[in-house]
C-alpha cells in the first residue's frame, strides 16, 4: 500500500477520516516523545507534552497552510509547549528560593532499566553521559543536535523550523557532532 | 576548506543518510585510498549510533490515548454550521434589526413630540384637529413646566430657574425636548447592545 505524505494525512483528516490522524500520531510520536524528553529530561512530562501537543495541532488542522511542512509545525508547536512548562517550573523554583539556573541542574530522569533502552548500569552510564555531552554544548549546537538525533528532523526541516540556511545548519552540526565525539570518545572506541 | 576538512563534513553527512548518491560515490573513491578517513568514518557512524541508543522508548498506548483524548475540533462544528445556512443567514441580521427598531423608534417620538410643541406653542391653530393637538402639546408644556416646579421645591433655585427658563423662552424647551429624546434614543441602542453580543457570542 502507498504511503501517504503527512499532507494528504491532513486533508483526509479534514475530511472525515479520523484514522489518518492515527497515522500521523504514529508516524511521529517517537520522533516527538524524543524531542521532548531532550528538552524536558522528565519521560512522563514529554508524553504529557507530546499527547497536548497532538491535541493542539488537531484542531487548528484546519488552519495548517499545507505550503509548509507538517512535520516543521509540529515540532514548532512542540518547542513552544516545551518552553511554556520550563518557564513555569522556572516560576516554581523562583517561588521555591532556589538557586537554579531552569533546567542547567534538573536532572535527567532515565527511564527504570526494565522498561528503557538502559537494560545495564553500563547503559544507563552510557545513557546520561549521551545527554550530559548534549548538554554541554553551546545553546546553538545543542538545539539542532536535538532536532536532528532526538527529533529525527531532515537538514532541510531544521533550516525552515530555525529559519537557517542550510549551509548554516550543515556547518552547526557539523561542529556540534565533532564536539561530541571528543566528549564521548571512550564510548566511541569500544 | 581543505580536502581533509571537507571529507569530514561528507562523512558527517554520508553517516546522516544527507549526501546525494553523486557526492557518496566520489567518497567512496577517497576512502578506498585513506586509511585515516575510514577510521573518521566509523567515528560517526558510531556516534549516530551512540545517539539512537539514548532515545526512550514511547508509552505503550499512547497514541491510543492521544485518540481517545481529542475533542471535537472547532472545523468540524463549523463545518457542520455551513451545512445548515438558514441559521447562520438569520444571525447577522439581528444587529441590523436592533438598530432599525432604535432608529425607528427615535424618529416617531422625535416627530410626536415636535408636533405636540408645535401645537402648544400656537403654531397648529390652521391644521384640522389643531385645537386638540393645541390642548395636547399644552398639557406637555404643563406637564415639564409643573416637573420642573416640583424639582424647584426639593431643588429651589435651579428648579425656579428651569421654570423660568422654559415659560419665557419656548426654543429651550423645544431643544431641551429633542436632548431629552436623544438621550432616550441613546440609552435604548446601549442597551440593546450587550444582548446582541450575547447572542453573538452564543453563536
Amino acid at each position: 500500500m502507498e504511503t501517504r505524505t503527512d499532507e494528504k494525512l491532513v486533508q483526509d483528516i479534514l475530511d472525515g477520516d479520523q484514522d489518518a490522524f492515527t497515522e500521523l500520531v504514529e508516524r511521529y510520536q517517537g520522533r516527538l516523545v524524543n524531542y521532548l524528553y531532550r528538552l524536558l529530561r522528565n519521560t512522563e512530562e514529554a508524553h504529557d507534552v507530546a499527547q497536548e501537543v497532538f491535541i493542539k495541532v488537531y484542531q487548528a488542522l484546519d488552519r495548517f497552510d499545507p505550503r509548509y511542512r507538517f512535520s516543521t509545525w509540529l515540532f514548532r508547536v512542540g518547542q513552544n509547549a516545551a518552553i511554556d512548562l520550563i518557564r513555569k517550573r522556572r516560576l516554581k523554583l523562583v517561588s521555591l528560593h532556589r538557586q537554579d539556573d531552569g533546567e542547567e541542574g534538573r536532572d535527567w530522569e532515565l527511564p527504570s532499566p526494565d522498561r528503557g533502552p538502559y537494560r545495564e548500569v553500563r547503559n544507563l552510564e552510557r545513557g546520561e553521559a549521551i545527554h550530559r555531552a548534549v548538554d554541554e554544548l553551546p545553546e546553538e549546537y545543542r538545539e539542532l543536535i536535538s532536532l536532528r538525533h532526538f527529533g529525527e528532523l531532515s537538514y532541510a526541516d531544521i533550516a525552515r523550523l530555525k529559519e537557517m540556511p542550510l549551509g548554516t545548519v550543515k556547518n552547526k552540526l557539523f561542529r556540534g557532532r565533532q564536539m561530541l565525539k571528543e566528549q564521548l570518545a571512550d564510548f566511541l572506541t569500544d | 576548506m581543505s580536502e581533509h576538512s571537507e571529507i569530514l563534513h561528507q562523512l558527517d553527512l554520508e553517516a546522516e543518510g544527507e549526501l546525494s548518491p553523486a557526492e557518496s560515490r566520489r567518497l567512496a573513491d577517497h576512502l578506498e585510498g585513506c586509511a585515516d578517513c575510514r577510521a573518521a568514518r566509523r567515528q560517526s557512524v558510531a556516534l549516530g549510533e551512540l545517539l539512537d541508543g539514548a532515545k526512550v522508548p514511547v508509552a505503550e498506548g499512547f497514541s491510543a490515548r492521544v485518540m481517545a483524548a481529542l475533542p471535537e475540533p472547532a472545523w468540524r462544528t463549523a463545518g457542520e454550521g455551513a451545512a445548515a445556512p438558514q441559521a447562520a443567514a438569520s444571525s447577522p441580521a439581528s444587529p441590523r434589526r436592533a438598530l432599525a427598531w432604535a432608529v425607528g423608534l427615535f424618529a416617531a417620538l422625535a416627530v410626536v413630540s415636535t408636533l405636540l410643541l408645535t401645537a402648544a406653542l400656537g403654531g397648529a391653530d390652521g391644521l384640522p384637529g389643531g385645537g386638540l393637538l393645541a390642548a395636547v402639546g399644552q398639557m406637555a408644556v404643563a406637564a415639564v413646566v409643573t416637573g420642573a416646579g416640583l424639582l424647584g421645591a426639593s431643588w429651589s433655585g435651579v428648579g425656579l430657574a428651569v421654570g423660568e427658563l422654559f415659560t419665557s423662552a419656548p426654543g429651550t424647551l423645544v431643544a431641551f425636548a429633542l436632548l431629552l429624546l436623544f438621550l432616550s434614543g441613546l440609552l435604548f441602542v446601549l442597551l440593546r447592545r450587550p444582548r446582541q453580543a450575547e447572542e453573538s457570542s452564543r453563536r
